[in-house]
């Protein structure tokens, strides 16, 4: 029969058993934060997107560009710009005008109108509007982007 | 004990070696029917030989991947076959796990003692869909590309994890490169250690309780484990083998266009086996689709003991059974509805 634990061995094993628990619980949270991504505050910057002619009249297109994808669309010569992106789970949506309809997207059948309502479908929220503009026939879409991550010159020594 | 330098090294008996082939299981096992439980081992096994095999040509960068996969299709000597069986495989992995689950939902061999069997078996489904999810994103064509989108915007939106839960996924908030090898890890490395991990817990639970004796059946003769059940599950293993080559042969994988991140395709949609939450969220808002679909994986966990609690409930009626035969129907019915759509 094992001897009973003495006062001493019982604080000891306490002592330990707590450093091991914030040892490990220290090192597990380390592995999880090396898991998440370093990635730059979002920063407002200015893109041309488009040709102003490249815009049908009462039509609508999807200009692409490094920092986002822009729905534009003209209504009776008023230029508006949302994000491209669907509101529901992210593909990208379509000029394709149907009942009470103008924007599609072919993922789930969301659709939003001119002022990018959703119309039917199971996207949660209208389409995030941009700020636009037209300046020397090139249409301007200001995006929230992430600037890369840059490495810092010096090596690891 | 083994006998000579090997078993001065490995001190071990020969019985304990013989004592676990010597299990004797009751007769109702003799029906194919019940033979299912070894069949996603064995094609789990082809996936694990036939991955190995991939990954000594596949590149995971978005900028080499597609065209890797296009090298293993088209160049690699016998890649279309290789390619061909993991492809297939996976898709068979999902027909016998699922015809296992409903033979053990069926049968009800989930009940007390056996409830965690159960648990651990649900969890290899899950991870057997971690598995599809991750690799066919992998082949970076514009389903691979599109089906990544869609199912980790999924996990965003749930509340409160889903955005660190995205972030760490997707290795950035949007689609990126880091996304691509961190799909990789988890295919090769995360999945299969944790699926190893389950089935051996799962294989263990099922020795430890033994097999469950169907309640429609008095009769209490048993037959050997070895040889004569593995002898059967060899048998069906090589069918399911020769119908893997075949299917392969007849059915080769397809190769779609390459990702481009600035077009969703006009008809795009998952593998079939994601069908039926791929058809529900079209059907109901976002939010409800996500609770809803949340509960029914709930509901799968705890099965044995919602169950029970029916059982409880209204003694002799059933109600579980009418229960889970309802969901099984519903889920068909959603992949017959997204399959015809």
């Amino acid at each position: 029969m094992p001897s009973p634990q003495s006062r001493r061995e019982f604080f000891a094993n306490v002592v330990l058993g707590t450093a091991a628990a914030l040892g490990l619980g220290a090192l597990a949270e380390r592995m999880l934060a090396f898991l998440y991504p370093v990635v730059a505050p979002e920063q407002s910057v200015e893109y041309p997107v488009a040709a102003a002619e490249a815009v049908p009249k009462n039509g609508g297109l999807v200009a692409h560009s490094p920092a986002g994808h822009v729905a534009l669309e003209d209504d009776n010569g008023t230029l508006r710009a949302f994000s491209a992106v669907c509101t529901h789970l992210g593909c990208i949506i379509r000029w394709q005008p149907g009942q009470g309809h103008v924007w599609f997207c072919p993922c789930h059948h969301g659709t939003y109108d001119r002022a990018g309502r959703v119309v039917s479908g199971p996207p949660p929220r209208p389409l995030d509007p941009l700020p636009v503009t037209v300046r020397d026939g090139m249409v301007y879409v200001t995006l929230r982007v992430r600037p890369p991550t840059t490495l810092p010159d010096e090596t690891p020594s | 004990m083994v006998p000579g330098w090997l078993g001065q090294r490995i001190p071990i008996s020969i019985e304990a070696l013989r004592r676990p082939l010597r299990e004797e299981l009751p007769v109702h096992l003799r029906f194919w029917l019940f033979w299912l439980g070894g069949t996603p081992l064995l094609l789990f096994g082809v996936q694990v030989a036939t991955g190995i095999l991939l990954t000594f040509y596949y590149v995971p960068n978005p900028a080499h991947a597609y065209d890797s996969v296009r090298q293993i299709t088209l160049v690699t000597r016998f890649g279309w076959l290789i390619r061909g069986m993991h492809h297939t495989a996976s898709q068979l992995m999902f027909v016998a796990v699922l015809l296992h689950m409903i033979r053990v939902f069926v049968t009800r061999a989930y009940r007390a003692p056996r409830e965690l069997t159960w648990v651990l078996g649900v969890v290899l489904f899950l991870v057997t869909l971690g598995f599809g999810f991750t690799g066919y994103s992998l082949v970076y064509d514009q389903l691979s590309y599109w089906a990544t989108t869609v199912g980790t915007n999924l996990i965003g939106s749930l509340p409160v994890l889903g955005r660190p839960a995205l972030w760490m996924l997707r290795g950035g908030p949007d689609v990126n490169p880091n996304t691509l090898s961190r799909f990789y890890d988890f295919h090769i490395g995360v999945l299969p250690t944790l699926f190893v991990a389950v089935i051996v817990l799962h294989l263990l639970l099922v020795r430890l309780h033994g097999v469950a004796r169907l309640q429609s059946d008095t009769r209490k003769e048993t037959y050997d484990f070895f040889p004569d059940h593995v002898l059967r599950e060899a048998a069906i293993g090589l069918v399911v083998l020769l119908a893997l080559v075949v299917a392969t042969m007849v059915k080769p994988p397809e190769l779609g266009p390459p990702a481009n991140p600035d077009i969703t395709p006009a008809h795009i949609r998952p593998e079939w086996y994601f069908f039926p939450p791929y058809h529900w969220l079209k059907m109901v808002p976002m939010h409800v689709g996500i609770v809803t679909s949340g509960l029914f994986v709930v509901a799968m966990v705890l099965w044995p003991w919602v169950d029970e609690g029916l059982e409880r409930v209204a003694p002799g009626k059933h109600l579980g059974m009418v229960l889970g035969i309802a969901g099984w129907l519903f889920t068909l019915v959603l992949l017959v509805l997204e399959a015809l759509s």
